[in-house]
């Protein structure tokens, strides 16, 4: 359902009032950029979605129509932008590796506990990256953004049922290929 | 209980969001299948692994600085509110709004505008073999039949060698037709559009016609 607080503060952008659309920013800013660096990992490039997926709200609020709330309006276009950064990237990684190298090349200077525990997150975001898009987006909504089934379904259009079987299939998924790389 | 459903309350039973009589029914089945305890175990572990990640880091000030930047990027000029209106475009709405009208009106003319209806003359030249038209020619030399029309003709045929001779030829063929509207041949001719006439004297404007 619908938040009456945010509702009014749409219409009342929608009506040109600047300071409503500042209040939705300061609102959900730390969770739009979250779910965005949690699909991306890189902070300038979260950063860079973020803003965008506020401007895109800026732009599009005039067609919110409010039948669905806020966050799940903007949840889709975070992760509708994210998707097409990291399709983008995937990309430009065919053609250059120079990234990945750098990356390991700067760790071997950290102390040995920090490298196990950027080991363990790196394995963990890398099994993230490899999920199907449908999964990678069930996951991260359910694990980090502790978004209820309800919510989520009517975010990515789909079902409470499928929904926890696709959770469940992007957990194990992540697991084995936890324990395949340990291996 | 179906594969899916069994994975459906699994994800539950983790999440302890499942009544008791469930817990105590996926619990009894967990028992009996190894490979769904094997499953439930390795989930835990992903949880279990979950929690000793490290939240990756952000930068200091970074969330207290996302909105002036924000903001600066939506009022760089390049970023309008759905409601900006640009000054530049105020000054020019009402010549624009009226050009657009303006074009609108002549697309809209051109679009539904009818065919242009061919005049007799033009039909009955056109429908003539050319050995009929070199036979008309060749039977009437002189066919100036009055001052008035010659002049005209040669207005409306320009430069063209023989233009008398054709002009006058079409004349002397509506002479015989009953074209009751006209009121002389000089009317009927005139009546011919530049396009008809060029269509006409392309035709007629062959080596073997004159």
């Amino acid at each position: 359902m619908n938040n009456p607080d945010e509702l009014k503060l749409i219409q009342d952008f929608n009506n040109g009032n600047e300071q409503a659309y500042n209040q939705l920013v300061l609102r959900y800013k730390e969770k739009v950029y979250w779910i965005v660096r949690r699909m991306i990992h890189d902070h300038d490039d979260a950063d860079d979605i973020t803003q965008n997926v506020f401007i895109k709200a800026y732009q599009s609020l005039r067609s919110f129509k409010g039948d669905s709330s806020f966050y799940t309006w903007i949840y889709r276009i975070a992760i509708n932008l994210s998707l097409n950064e990291i399709r983008r990237k995937k990309f430009h990684k065919i053609f250059s590796i120079d990234e990945e190298i750098h990356q390991i090349s700067s760790s071997d200077e950290l102390p040995i506990e920090v490298m196990v525990r950027e080991e363990r997150s790196r394995l963990i975001a890398a099994a993230i990256e490899r999920l199907p898009d449908k999964q990678k987006k069930v996951f991260l909504l359910r694990y980090y953004e502790e978004l209820p089934y309800e919510d989520i379904a009517k975010i990515l259009h789909t079902s409470v049922g499928g929904l926890k079987a696709n959770y469940f299939h992007a957990v194990k998924k992540i697991g084995e290929y936890l324990k395949n790389e340990r291996e | 209980m179906n594969e899916n459903k069994v994975h459906e309350r699994l994800i539950d039973y983790i999440e302890g969001n499942i009544p008791h009589e469930e817990k105590v029914e996926i619990e009894s089945l967990l028992k009996k299948s190894p490979q769904m305890q094997n499953e439930l175990d390795l989930i835990q572990a992903v949880f279990t692994e979950l929690r000793h990640t490290s939240d990756e880091n952000v930068p200091t000030h970074y969330f207290t600085n996302f909105l002036p930047r924000l903001r600066e990027r939506l009022e760089s000029g390049k970023i309008h509110s759905p409601f900006f209106i640009p000054e530049w475009y105020r000054l020019f709405t009402t010549p624009l709004v009226v050009s657009a009208i303006v074009l609108l009106i002549a697309i809209m003319y051109q679009s539904f505008k009818p065919e242009e209806l061919y005049s007799p003359i033009y039909s009955m030249v056109n429908n003539m073999e050319r050995a009929e038209i070199n036979s008309i020619v060749d039977d009437t030399p002189d066919f100036i039949s009055s001052p008035g029309i010659i002049r005209n003709t040669e207005n409306l045929l320009g430069d063209i060698s023989n233009a008398n001779v054709i002009e006058s030829k079409f004349t002397e063929e509506l002479l015989v037709l009953d074209v009751s509207s006209y009121q002389s041949e000089h009317e009927l001719i005139s009546d011919m559009g530049d396009k008809e006439i060029e269509q006409v004297l392309d035709r007629l404007d062959k080596p073997n016609v004159q």
